[in-house]
């Protein structure tokens, strides 16, 4: 075995007295060996980014503190270093990546500055730094290197800006790269570059990487060892195929079992003649307001698109980040108004309706939204919540209740959330909520926009099967929005690739997942994570199981 | 409300304000029963000065008026003008502003302009230009006040609004197609009121303040017995009677300093995650 | 070129903001009970018939508003502000008069209260939750709530009758007939009691501005990234927290440049500094409202002025202006 980089001892870090737990990490022992990715991964709360912080001594200073343990790194205790001497190491031997690339940097500074900072810091002679700082940019596979060392962030792309972050992480060849999920706010084939860059420049470098995810795909792609922590613990650790593919944990292996993938056979429909909603040509441009001096803006946000969807059937809207399929969705549901093309329910085009003259229709089409936390009012009980719209199309209170309480059982909740605030459920509770709060107006068609994207895998596939459940039952009309294919794959009979607010492709989902006949479409599956891992893993894609 | 309170009394300056405020507000109250008499009445020998005379621990002004009844009598103008004036302030300033805030578009634009208008003047000017014009009364005092206090309001509850009405759960309720009226008020507004409140109790103090300049300044009421006025009238004489302008502006001090206590508490009771960042 | 195109908007809106001021003061003077002319005349006038009916001639109230309105305008964008029947003298020229010495107060205010309050704003986010913070804070708070007026009256017994260092009225020594520096000293000697005063509420409300601006900032991902880079604390304190910390303070100088001047208007009166606010506290006295008007007019336009300053400010400081308007 070759020497260690890292040791962590024992590690338990206190959480401020107010919080649910004790302890944030308890226990935690790890190592790092040169030239090895280690990734830690959990599901939120799991204590992953509390450890790559303790490591970095960037602990928030909210009363979050080390209680014990130790951080051996080259025989020295990180723990118990000065301040002075920890600086010396931090952004030099150790670079530390963060999640958030657009507000990682800052927003009144040069990049190339903020680079050159690093080295200032690490005392690197001035007459080197500016050449430094753009071989640096090169390095990370920048354009311009002289153009963007001169610009401010806000002028760079979240991918481009992680890039300015890993240069600056990178910038004195550090022995350990910490990253903190340094590709969950990106979009897919962003994620996929990201990850490209990191392993090569470790391979280049040797260094050893402490990955944190929440991601087993991006875990197959790059760990070389994994360590899965639950509750502040490590549960599990060894080499990846070892853990990937032969979990021993229980703990581990639901959360493998959760993990979305591709399916393989298309999904049985027993859809009706008569599409319930008729898109037709809907477009959507937003106009900035031009000033007497600033020329007048246009942004195509949605041109052109144009779907059916049938009762029972759920078509899957997929795409990147400002591809439009958000826009899509709130047009739908008239939350936006779109400037062109027809909505035909029922004979009637909803895009012309006035707003009053909309009202009637409202309960019919339906939406629950991706953010748990911001669906609902704070200050209403769930049942008030749920019984506001059967009341406002005119419902006597009565059966505005007995529908509240069955369709609380219906999603899985007890009877008494009735009566209990929005703060008192978790993310997965709040977003059952919602679904029933949809439900409660007896719909014919159920938008749902990145409905699944904010939780956790294991509470992800939970809200997936309720879903699917309900489309069967209620034989719902479906518009899944989603950026992760591998959950269209799940759930939707079609699907529709947007790309810049143009529909690229569509068509049966498996066949359009598997054979792609659009550049843009193959580039995004392609990104798709962990992708060898789950084809070499066999068995039937969609039910996994560890007996 | 009632836990609100409760945690609030439990945030020691907060409290400490709340029984000062209490107090306050009892003095004005009792103000005709403590001292029965004019407070512009020369009950005793001009410049007397304080701590001297029992009948009047806080001394005579240069026309014998007893200083410690003006006081009193000062603290329901005060209360009156600080209470009225926000209040008017913030009914004026929710309704605009959260029109605005709601419905954007032109409505919004208009408000808008308004409101950076007298962001840019120079307010307490205008206020006193108003006062002198409508000829000095509690009245145009507060209608002053209150011209000049709502834009900050409206600004405050447009930006709320704004905000909320993107929340996820607004725009749900939209598709449920529930009512304007009722989203505005039910599902809106009840979740704007917390930063409203503890604007408008800084706001009570702030026009406390500014109505103790004005009366400073010679425009106050000229039937009632004022804070600002008893400093105004006497600061001539402040060589020979420091008393006369001290124990006023330590009152508006104590006064202002309560309201404020309180408006802190409530904001650290109200937006927790502030208040956490204020402290800790 | 890029970064003025901007400015040239902000300059229109500040003409639209005084052209409103000027509609503003015409409206106001035709709130006032009874007759315009009587107001215009103010206590002065008397109620002498001919005089009045002169008056009213000379402002055309015989014609139709809108006319009356046009004719205002005229006369302001002519530089004439009225006459004051009071102090037999053009309203332009008091007040040009008195402009100096209300700059003079005006700004040193502004810097003291900027300058300690970034200070103590400062000290006091770097200790959060210790003594000094305690102190700072407590400081803040107290003169927060302080009247003033007050603090200048409080200043003249103390520094003034009580320990005799500082003069306690006027800008200069009468009849001392300094010139060059030796009267330049004599004003600042003046000064410090005013300027304290009216800095002094300032330096509270930016120290907790400062303060808050600080806390604010210190737990944004970007200091965090400043501190996984090594950066050293006083670097990360320069110029990440505070870079950004400025951002709010700069806007908020130009809301609160119109209360400044509405203090100065108190802290003149107080020191018998002889400013426009001294000139606009006898008017008010004496219900001289063109003279009243006239100031209102003129420290409306300061302010315009100050506010386009702390725009440019604004623009230099933070580079994502250009695009974001």
């Amino acid at each position: 075995m070759s020497q260690r980089l890292l040791t962590v001892e024992e590690l338990t870090i206190a959480l401020p007295s107010a919080g649910d737990r004790v302890n944030a990490v308890e226990n935690v022992s790890f190592h790092l060996h040169p030239g090895e990715i280690l990734c830690i991964v959990g599901e939120s709360g799991s204590g992953k980014s509390m450890t790559a912080s303790a490591i970095m001594g960037l602990l928030p200073d909210t009363g979050v503190t080390v209680r014990s343990g130790r951080i051996q790194f080259r025989g020295e205790d990180l723990l118990q270093m000065s301040d002075e001497r920890f600086r010396a190491i931090r952004g030099s031997r150790i670079g530390m990546i963060f999640q958030e690339p657009m507000t990682a940097l800052n927003p009144v500074m040069r990049i190339g500055d903020q680079i050159e900072e690093v080295l200032e810091a690490h005392n690197v002679p001035k007459a080197n730094r500016p050449e430094r700082v753009l071989s640096l940019l090169k390095a990370v596979g920048l354009p311009e290197p002289e153009v963007l060392a001169r610009r401010y962030p806000f002028r760079l792309s979240g991918g481009q800006r992680q890039r300015v972050v890993i240069a600056m992480a990178l910038a004195l060849k550090p022995d350990i790269l910490i990253a903190d999920e340094p590709t969950t706010a990106l979009d897919v084939t962003t994620q996929a570059q990201i990850l490209k860059l990191i392993r090569d420049i470790q391979r280049a470098q040797g260094m050893g990487v402490i990955f944190i995810t929440h991601d087993f795909g991006v875990v197959a792609d790059i760990a070389d060892r994994v360590a899965v922590m639950q509750h502040g613990r490590i549960v599990e650790i060894g080499p990846v195929r070892d853990v990937l593919d032969r979990p021993s944990n229980a703990y581990t292996q639901s959360l493998i079992g959760a993990v979305p993938q591709f399916r393989d056979r298309p999904l049985a429909l027993s859809a009706g003649a008569e599409p319930v909603v008729r898109v037709r040509g809907l477009s959507k441009t937003y106009v900035t307001q031009g000033g007497l001096f600033t020329p007048i803006k246009e942004f195509k946000a949605l041109d052109n698109v144009s779907f059916e969807i049938h009762r029972g059937e759920t078509l899957g809207l997929v795409g990147e980040s400002g591809s439009g399929k958000s826009t899509a969705g709130r047009c739908l549901v008239r939350l936006i108004d779109p400037n062109g093309g027809a909505i035909e329910y029922k004979n009637t085009d909803l895009a012309k309706l006035s707003r009053p003259q909309l009202r009637p229709f409202r309960s019919k089409i339906q939406i629950i939204f991706q953010d748990p936390f911001a669906s609902l009012n704070p200050r209403h009980t769930v049942g008030q919540s749920i019984m506001a719209g059967p009341l406002a199309h005119g419902i006597d209170a009565r059966t505005a209740r007995e529908r509240m309480t069955r369709l609380l059982i219906r999603v899985g909740l007890d009877a008494s959330a009735a009566d209990r605030y929005p703060h008192e459920f978790s993310g997965g509770q709040r977003q059952r909520i919602g679904i029933a709060r949809a439900l409660a107006v007896e719909p014919d068609l159920l938008v749902a926009d990145e409905a699944v994207s904010a939780l956790d895998v294991s509470v992800q596939a939970q809200v997936l099967e309720l879903l699917r459940d309900i489309r069967e039952e209620f034989q719902l009309a479906m518009l899944f929005i989603t950026h992760d294919l591998r959950v269209a794959s799940q759930l939707c009979h079609r699907v529709l690739v947007l790309h810049n607010g143009r529909v690229v492709e569509s068509g049966e989902t498996t066949s359009v997942f598997r054979s792609p006949r659009d550049s843009y479409t193959r580039s995004l599956i392609d990104a798709v994570p962990g992708q060898e891992w789950l084809r070499s893993s066999g068995g039937d894609p969609t039910v996994r199981t560890f007996a | 409300m009632s836990s609100t309170l409760w945690r609030l009394l439990k945030n020691p300056s907060a409290a400490i304000g709340i029984g000062l405020l209490f107090l306050v507000i009892l003095v004005a109250a009792l103000a005709p029963v403590l001292y029965p008499q004019d407070p512009w009445a020369m009950v005793g020998r001009p410049f007397l000065p304080p701590f001297t005379d029992p009948q009047f621990p806080l001394g005579t002004d240069m026309m014998g008026r007893d200083i410690a009844a003006g006081l009193a009598y000062g603290a329901r103008v005060s209360l009156l003008v600080g209470i009225v004036s926000t209040a008017c302030a913030i009914i004026l300033g929710v309704t605009l502003g959260g029109i605005a805030g709601y419905y954007g578009g032109l409505a919004d634009d208009g408000l808008m302009r308004v409101t950076e208008f007298f962001q840019t003047i120079p307010t307490f000017i205008f206020a006193l230009v108003m006062v002198a014009i409508l000829s000095p009364s509690i009245q145009s005092i507060i209608v002053a006040i209150g011209i000049v206090s709502w834009p900050p309001v409206a600004r405050l509850v447009r930006a709320e609004f704004a905000s909320l009405r993107s929340r996820e759960f607004v725009q749900a309720a939209i598709a449920l197609g529930e009512s304007d009226r009722h989203i505005i008020l039910r599902q809106i507004l009840p979740n704007t009121l917390s930063p409203v409140l503890v604007m408008g109790s800084l706001m009570v103090a702030s026009a406390i303040l500014t109505e103790a300049a004005i009366s400073f300044l010679g425009l106050g009421d000229p039937n009632m017995m004022s804070w600002g006025y008893m400093i105004g009238a006497s600061r001539t004489v402040i060589r020979q009677a420091w008393w006369m302008s001290f124990f006023p502006g330590l009152v508006i001090v104590l006064v202002v300093l309560t309201i404020n206590l309180v408006g802190e508490g409530l904001n650290d009771v109200l937006n927790p995650r502030l208040a956490r960042k204020g402290r800790a | 070129m890029n970064k003025l195109r901007p400015v040239t908007g902000r300059l229109l809106k500040s003409v639209a903001i005084i052209a409103t001021i000027i509609i503003l003061n015409f409206l106001l003077i035709r709130l006032a009970p009874g007759d315009p002319a009587a107001a215009m005349a103010g206590e002065a006038g008397a109620a002498d018939e001919a005089f009045m009916a002169q008056l009213r001639e000379q402002f055309g109230l015989d014609r139709p508003v809108y006319e009356q309105l046009a004719y205002y305008f005229a006369d302001i964008v002519r530089f004439d502000l009225g006459y004051s029947y009071r102090q037999r003298e053009s309203v332009l020229g008091l007040i040009m008069d008195r402009l100096p010495a209300t700059l003079l107060l005006t700004i040193s205010g502004f810097v003291v209260a900027l300058g300690l309050g970034l200070l103590l704003g400062i000290a006091s986010a770097m200790r959060v939750g210790r003594v000094t913070d305690r102190l700072i804070s407590l400081f803040a708070l107290l003169f927060y709530a302080t009247p003033l007026f007050w603090v200048g009256l409080m200043a003249i017994m103390l520094f003034s009758v009580w320990l005799g260092w500082l003069p306690s009225f006027g800008m200069e020594s009468v009849g001392a007939g300094y010139t060059g520096w030796a009267r330049a000293a004599d004003i600042a000697h003046h000064l410090i009691l005013p300027a304290g005063t009216l800095g002094l509420f300032y330096v509270a409300v930016y120290t907790r501005l400062t303060r808050a601006s600080m806390l604010e900032v210190k737990d944004m991902d970007f200091v965090r990234t400043a501190r996984a880079k090594g950066l050293r604390r006083g670097l990360i304190v320069r110029r990440h927290i505070l870079r950004n910390a400025m951002l709010p303070i700069i806007t908020f100088a130009g809301i609160q440049a119109g209360q400044l001047v509405g203090g100065a208007v108190l802290t003149e009166t107080v020191f018998a500094w002889p400013g426009i606010g001294r000139l606009a506290f006898d008017a008010l006295l004496q219900r001289d409202y063109p003279v009243l008007l006239g100031v209102f007019l003129v420290t409306s336009i300061m302010v315009v002025v100050f506010n386009i300053v702390t725009d440019i400010a604004y623009r230099i400081a933070d580079p994502r202006i250009e695009v974001a308007s």
